[in-house]
């Protein structure tokens, strides 16, 4: 009986070890100086330990194809064209080598021989990644949208989910729109987001409870469009904007999208107030963001003076858009007393026949990153625009050229320390935004970025949507889009006064 | 008694034979209402609609990969979506598409008969199945372009055949056993929401129905499945709002996977009425559970014959049938294929008013043939309106391919992304996507849409085809194809709108348009020409015959010169050589109009159509007031 029962725990292990082997890797094989074609590019690119597996495919024709993937103490190895790590083993690899990097070696088979192409790594670093961040998904439409989704994402495995989608609500007359989702200080307890048309109003989360508000006023062009949570106080600055947009008849660019006129507000979310910050009338500010401490707000500015005031306005801007460039300034703000002092120029964009738009500060207030294109403001579609980081010690301001392409770069976003970026680019295609993250040390320097992880590893070349501005959290929104739903059809917007 | 008398031998034998016969019909006659009949249907969809089917799948798309079947799993009833949107693309091949679809049909009508224990004449009920089915899909007419429901065409023969097939398997479970059958009853409501949506409720509710017409069973067994049934079909699909579906609103629940039948914020309900027939055919056939007809033979037939009338009537009045857009799709398809020849050719064979699409297309056609100049105006004009309850616009029609042919690359682009955001994408807005995009030199993007398009069952070939220019660009502006389009795209970016009323763009871009390119430079005219502009065309007239000195001024444009030359005396056109044929229209067309003064314009229209119709001079004063759309 013993023996018996000795011989099956044998032939069990005997299975068990037959089917833990990894695929076997080559041992015959021709050295390629060719590195190989991978999709999405994770060569040498600087991870956190924390971050999801990078998963990704072979873009060579091959018989047969080998992984390996080397850690500080474990390999993990496949025999497939997708190469698809399991999150666990993963993490086993990348906790191992934090500060330290991961060797990947890729065997392409052509006939009876192997190959080895060129391997590569890559770098771990020593800092984490907030474990969440948040974007909404919109296909790059012109006029019409029919399903957005304001989705945060697990960064440290693949779980996607809805933080509203505007389905929820949709009737006969379609659905909402819904964009500009915000944090406070990376807190998902804290957040608020935009809902146009339909039940519209700005949806404020603040510790579990759901708010609607109505920031138009007569006196404002338009409802809170581009907002900045001040880091502690429960402050919201945004822009207020009257948009347009027209199309390239010839461009790829395709589309220009426009203010006509803009301005910037504050609004206490404690009392309902909403206080106009008062500036030139033939400045067009825009995309307001804090310092972290809170002590100053800078935006984006353009100066429009109008030639022809019979002309309409809606006409000129179109006729002049490549004239509009923004600059960046900032403005002192008094905490006590809710109020900002006169602009200060940052970054002169236009001296140097630029435009700067949508600037945002590292955590720890040293460095400012911004985008920056030959003309306008909404940078994404323009093909010029890359981002740019300005020491504000020295204010020496230099392209990131780790991170840039030859297709637009905008809307970044820093993690709560200060190490990595998030921003959009559409170097796949020139079409569809993807977040990209970047490694960006203490002295400012950054890193080559890496493409957001997908459990399919080349679902962005399906994807027909793009990510839209990818802000870190750090951890998830707790009230469920169902709630959302209910908040955003069930509450009427409360209207917000003005007290300027 | 006995009797030897062979007479009533005889009349027995007849007796016999007699009810032998019919004895074979009453035998037949279930599997020819499960069999011949949707069969007999499913011909009909494949002979009168062949184009519409084929439309259909290049209105469809489904790619298999696990991103396609999330993308629909993210809605109740999106397994359903995805697998009708798999049978969907054989329309590729119309008959297999219709195969397909009598197969289910078929299917449908033996699974209800066996579910309901139908026999007999209630058999008839089951073929009412693929009639709801087939009338849903005839009757869209202009709706294929706007239907959001991915999968349409499919989804409701595939969802209610997989119902009844639930239904069938309740019947047998609870046949046996009330508890197995009510616990299938919870076990279908529960999974087969998630994949069937409404579908999977209809099922639950012909299971309600069902268990109070099956015997042997008590009623509070049949209490305790209503109140399961009811508690499932109703909690089910609240619990997966709550849990599992972040972008379903609440009201939409109960419905999902079915048509909306909506249209630019207005519902079409009429267009509902299928679904209505279709959802109450096996509540009738549970009533009918094991039932006999007690009715004489004769009037069984009667009822039969009927009903069989009214179905077909009812059919003959849902189908949509429009000369205009029968024309269109074939138009749509001649165009796509570049054989320009038949696109005129097809406008002809209309009998009534052509839209303003079968202008255009026609337009196009002769301008590609470089026969416009000569021909654009003898054939009819026109502005009818599409034969539809609500406002069809031309950029989802054929707007995209009108805007593509023309050059204007960025548009065709812009409303097909507009339209895969709406309405869905479609292997024809992936096509579009792919070639504006290779016209541009958008590259890269061209890639993504063609790598899709490889993906596909039947569009791999297109793909690989046009995947050859993106590899070999040098050949783009050679290439038959593109060559005619390039010539025409804009040679000098601007920032514009065309407002969604594409022919009224298409015009003024080209009329207000200058170009050196012969091709270009000759739409600048015909542009000119139809918006009857006397300014834009004297300068683009001249242009033209510097371009093509020694050839022979085509007909229409001498006809416009000879006509705006008398009009405004502005240029001398005595020294031009007219052809004598254009003169001597004009002169009878002038010396007409004094025969018709007192006239009204439309009586005018009619009076000269048959000596002038064929002339710009026709066009100029009497074809007005053409609505575009």
């Amino acid at each position: 009986m013993e023996k018996k029962f000795g011989k099956l725990l044998a032939g069990c292990f005997a299975a068990l070890a037959c089917f833990s082997c990894g695929p076997q890797i080559p041992t015959n094989y021709t050295d390629s100086t060719d590195a190989a074609a991978i999709y999405p590019d994770y060569r040498d690119v600087t991870i956190p330990p924390n971050i999801a597996p990078l998963r990704f495919v072979v873009d060579e024709e091959a018989d047969a194809y080998a992984v390996r993937i080397s850690g500080t103490n474990d390999e993990w190895t496949t025999d497939k064209r997708e190469v698809t790590p399991d999150v666990d083993e993963w993490h086993d690899m990348t906790r191992q080598a934090r500060g330290r990097s991961l060797s990947v070696e890729i065997f392409v088979k052509h006939g009876e021989e192997w190959t080895r192409r060129a391997p590569f790594r890559i770098h771990v670093a020593e800092e984490d990644i907030d474990p969440y961040m948040s974007y909404r998904l919109i296909s790059p439409s012109y006029v019409t949208y029919h399903d957005l989704t304001i989705n945060q994402r697990n960064l440290t495995n693949f779980d996607e989910r809805v933080i509203y989608g505007n389905l929820l609500n949709m009737g006969v007359n379609g659905a909402h729109c819904i964009n500009c989702h915000s944090y406070q200080d990376y807190n998902p307890a804290r957040m608020q987001f935009h809902v146009r048309e339909n039940y519209g109003g700005t949806v404020i989360a603040y510790d579990g409870k759901v708010t609607k508000v109505n920031l138009k006023t007569d006196s404002l062009i338009s409802a809170g469009v581009y907002p900045a949570w001040h880091p502690r106080k429960k402050l919201i600055a945004y822009s207020v904007n009257q948009t347009g947009q027209t199309f390239h008849t010839r461009d790829l660019q395709k589309i220009e999208v426009q203010d006509m006129r803009s301005d910037l507000i504050l609004y206490d979310v404690e009392r309902n107030e909403v206080t106009r910050i008062m500036g030139d009338p033939d400045e067009m500010e825009v995309f307001p963001w804090w310092s972290p401490d809170g002590k100053y707000l800078y935006y984006a500015s353009a100066h429009f003076l109008r030639k022809d005031t019979s002309e309409n306005l809606e006409k000129e801007t179109i006729l002049r858009y490549k004239e509009i460039k923004y600059n960046l300034y900032r403005r002192r703000f008094d905490a006590a007393r809710h109020t900002v002092d006169s602009a200060e120029l940052v970054v002169n964009a236009s001296a140097i026949g630029k435009s700067a738009t949508r600037p945002r500060i590292s955590p720890d207030g040293r460095y400012l990153m911004f985008t920056m294109g030959d003309y306008g403001v909404f940078h994404i579609w323009h093909k010029d625009a890359d981002l740019y980081l300005m020491d504000l010690r020295t204010r020496k301001i230099r392209p990131l050229a780790e991170i840039n392409s030859d297709e637009a770069e905008s809307g970044c976003a820093w993690s709560s320390n200060g190490r990595w970026v998030v921003f959009c680019s559409r170097r796949n295609d020139g079409n569809y935004t993807r977040p990209f993250i970047a490694y960006i040390d203490k002295s400012g320097q950054e890193r080559k970025p890496f493409e957001l992880p997908q459990e399919i590893p080349d679902k962005h070349r399906r994807f027909m949507r793009s990510y839209n501005i990818p802000e870190f959290m750090k951890g998830p929104v707790d009230i469920t889009p169902q709630e959302f739903a209910s908040a955003v059809k069930g509450l009427d917007a409360q209207p917000a006064r003005q007290t300027n | 008694m006995v009797t030897n008398s062979p007479q009533p031998a005889r009349m027995k034998n007849r007796t016999k034979t007699a009810r032998g016969k019919t004895a074979a019909i009453s035998h037949l006659l279930p599997w020819a209402y499960a069999i011949v009949l949707p069969m007999v249907m499913a011909l009909c969809l494949y002979g009168f609609e062949r184009e519409t089917l084929f439309r259909i799948q290049e209105l469809n798309l489904f790619l298999p990969d696990a991103l396609f079947y999330q993308s629909l799993a993210a809605y109740p009833g999106g397994t359903l979506q995805w697998a009708a949107c798999f049978f969907t693309q054989f329309f590729y091949y119309p008959a297999a598409g219709a195969a397909w679809l009598a197969a289910f049909w078929m299917a449908s009508c033996l699974v209800m008969r066996s579910a309901f224990r139908l026999s007999g004449p209630w058999c008839l009920l089951a073929s009412l199945i693929p009639a709801a089915l087939l009338a849903g899909i005839v009757q869209m007419g202009y709706f294929i372009y706007y239907i959001k429901l991915q999968g349409y065409f499919f989804s409701a023969t595939l969802g209610i055949l997989l119902a009844l097939l639930a239904v069938w398997a309740f019947g047998r479970l609870y046949a046996r056993n009330n508890y197995a059958g009510m616990a299938w009853m919870a076990l279908w409501t529960a999974a087969g929401y998630p994949l069937l949506g409404a579908y999977a409720l209809a099922g639950t509710a012909y299971m309600v129905a069902l268990c109070w017409r099956m015997p042997d069973t008590t009623r509070s067994r049949r209490i305790a499945a209503t109140a399961i049934g009811l508690l499932f079909a109703i909690g089910i699909p609240l619990l997966a709002y709550r849990f599992c579906y972040s972008q379903t609103a609440i009201g939409a629940v109960y419905t999902a996977a079915l048509p909306s039948f909506d249209v630019g914020g207005k519902l079409y309900a009429g267009y509902r009425t299928p679904y209505y027939i279709l959802f109450a055919i096996p509540l009738a056939a549970a009533l009918a559970y094991g039932r006999k007809i007690a009715a004489k033979r004769w009037q069984a037939a009667a009822i039969q014959l009927v009903v069989l009338v009214g179905m077909g009537f009812w059919l003959k009045t849902s189908w949509f049938v429009n000369e205009n857009f029968r024309c269109e799709l074939r138009m749509a398809r001649a165009i796509d294929q570049c054989e320009w020849e038949k696109v005129p050719a097809i406008f002809l064979e209309a009998t009534g008013e052509p839209t303003r699409l079968m202008v255009m297309d026609k337009n196009l056609a002769l301008f590609r043939l470089g026969r416009a100049g000569n021909e654009m105006f003898q054939y009819r004009e026109g502005g009818a309106s599409p034969d539809a309850p609500f406002l069809v616009r031309l950029a989802q029609v054929g707007g995209k391919a009108l805007y593509y042919h023309y050059g204007q690359e960025n548009y065709c682009y812009r409303w097909c992304m507009e339209d895969g955001v709406t309405y869905g994408w479609k292997v024809e807005y992936l096509k579009y996507m792919a070639k504006t995009s290779i016209a541009g030199g958008d590259y890269d993007v061209a890639r993504k849409y063609l790598a899709m398009l490889k993906r596909t069952l039947f569009h791999k070939e297109w793909a690989k085809k046009y995947e050859a220019y993106v590899d070999h660009p040098a050949t783009i502006r050679e290439s038959e194809k593109f060559g005619p389009i390039l010539s025409l795209m804009p040679e000098e970016d601007l920032l514009s709108t065309d407002m969604n009323v594409i022919e009224m763009f298409l015009l003024r871009t080209f009329a207000y348009g200058n170009s050196d390119d012969p091709v270009h430079q000759e739409q600048n005219l015909i542009a000119a020409l139809q918006m009857k502009d006397i300014g834009l065309f004297w300068p683009r007239f001249f242009k033209y015959a510097t371009l093509h000195k020694g050839e022979h001024m085509p007909r229409h444009y001498q006809e416009a010169a000879y006509l705006y030359g008398h009009l405004e005396h502005n240029v001398d056109i005595s020294h031009m050589p007219f052809d004598a044929e254009v003169k001597e229209s004009y002169t009878r067309f002038m010396a007409f109009t004094q025969q018709c003064a007192g006239m009204t314009e439309a009586q005018m229209a009619e009076a000269f159509r048959p000596q002038f119709g064929n002339t710009f001079y026709y066009f100029y004063f009497l074809a007005n007031g053409l609505q575009t759309y």
